[in-house]
């Protein structure tokens, strides 16, 4: 069963952890199409945070396509390809993070950063092509 | 507050100074809050918390500025709009020999459309004697009568001076719940003002934060803005005073540590060898108060 973990104290604001763990859930398959998410009310009520917090993140989850609100069910998670590219981001993210991390501690610039980067992706562009 | 909207300001407060014996207690705080919103003030003991909160009730008579609530001058508040306030004191002022259910009818006779069925419900949910007389009632017990006393007129605007110090963890999250259980009688959005230190209870609730320091506004915005904008850098040298540098303090291994607005200073205006950390609440309010 789908259940949050929140820690308010985190440095994450507590709109990204919901979002954060529900995409997470759905990407690794813990959380399905059709599954329904708790309500804003529940969420708020058993982790004791400001309702308008879970609203938030429930709207940005419906707008990355993640979930579709339906009348009189709730948040449900939606199938398709709509979800695909958001949930891979977000898969991606905790190794974006790190690269800034350790770019930073190296002194790299944001720009020689994202050069290096680019420099990579086209790079392994090429040795597909030449496979 | 960042946001325009088209419903006035639940409170705005503007150039307000309160000086005592020459001593800025208060010192030219200017602020809005939207109606909906929780806002959180939070500084050190001696900040200038509930000096600001009783100037911006209306309790205390600021030297300069003005403070307004439901669009209400603070020292001219109306029947109508004290009707709609809430408010519990650092120390709650409530009569020592009536019994808790006595204390209870007795403020209920002062409001409009008082509830005895609701604030009979509240009264249990927070666990208060009902018989028992308010002189024998526990400093947390008398602090969840005054919190129900605030709450079971259903008001608008609410606002608490360090509501939860005298509660135990289980009282603190009842008390946390209850806020969001509110509706105001008219159905309008409750606003919520609560100051406080007990940081891990605030940052549960808040939509909004103003950070008080000497009687001065040191940061103030919506909660999660603040934690995706604001940033501590550790550099070794100091770094110059711009926009977006909000404090900066050389620590004890002769690292600098600067608490950052990225809004107003992105980082790569900072020096290469710059360490950048975001920060939860609390170690937000230790960078900005050392």
């Amino acid at each position: 069963m789908f259940r949050l973990t929140l820690v308010p104290s985190s440095p994450t604001p507590i709109y990204r952890q919901i979002v954060d763990q529900v995409a997470h859930a759905v990407a690794s398959g813990a959380l399905r199409a059709g599954d329904e998410l708790p309500s804003v009310r529940a969420i708020a009520q058993q982790h004791v945070v400001n309702p308008m917090t879970v609203s938030k993140a429930y709207t940005l989850l419906e707008q990355q396509g993640v979930v579709e609100r339906r009348r009189g069910l709730g948040m449900i998670v939606r199938a398709g390809e709509a979800s695909a590219l958001d949930e891979r981001l977000a898969l991606l993210q905790p190794a974006l993070d790190h690269a800034a991390a350790v770019s930073r501690q190296l002194g790299v610039t944001p720009k020689q950063a994202l050069a290096a980067l680019k420099l990579t992706l086209e790079s392994l562009d090429k040795a597909s092509s030449n496979e | 507050m960042n946001e325009q909207s088209a419903t006035p300001a639940a409170i705005t407060v503007d150039h307000l100074s309160l000086a005592y014996g020459g001593v800025n207690v208060v010192n030219d705080v200017s602020f809005s809050v939207a109606p909906g919103s929780v806002l959180g003030i939070v500084g050190r003991n001696g900040a200038g918390k509930s000096s600001l909160l009783q100037c911006m009730l209306g309790l205390t008579v600021p030297q300069t500025g003005t403070a307004a609530l439901l669009g209400c001058p603070s020292l001219a508040l109306t029947d109508d709009v004290k009707a709609r306030l809430g408010y519990v004191a650092q120390t709650p002022e409530l009569f020592d020999w009536l019994r808790v259910r006595e204390q209870i009818s007795l403020i209920g006779g002062l409001y409009p459309g008082w509830s005895e069925a609701r604030a009979q419900a509240l009264s249990r949910r927070f666990d208060l004697p009902d018989d028992m007389r308010v002189r024998k009632l526990s400093p947390g017990e008398k602090q969840r009568l005054a919190i129900v006393l605030a709450l079971a007129h259903q008001p608008e605007l609410l606002v608490f001076d360090e509501p939860v110090a005298s509660l135990d963890p289980v009282g603190r999250r009842d008390f946390l719940r209850s806020l969001f259980e509110q509706e105001s009688r008219g159905g309008e959005a409750v606003t919520v003002v609560i100051s406080s230190h007990l940081l891990e209870d605030l940052e549960r609730v808040v939509t909004h934060l103003l950070f008080l320091e000497q009687g001065r506004i040191q940061l103030y915005g919506a909660r999660d803005e603040l934690a995706e904008q604001i940033r501590v850098a550790f550099t070794s040298a100091q770094l110059p005073a711009r926009a977006g540098l909000i404090h900066a303090k050389r620590q004890e291994d002769g690292v600098w540590q600067s608490v950052i607005d990225l809004r107003s200073y992105p980082l790569d205006a900072l020096p290469a060898n710059a360490r950048v950390q975001a920060l939860g609440l609390a170690d937000l309010f230790v960078a900005l108060n050392t």
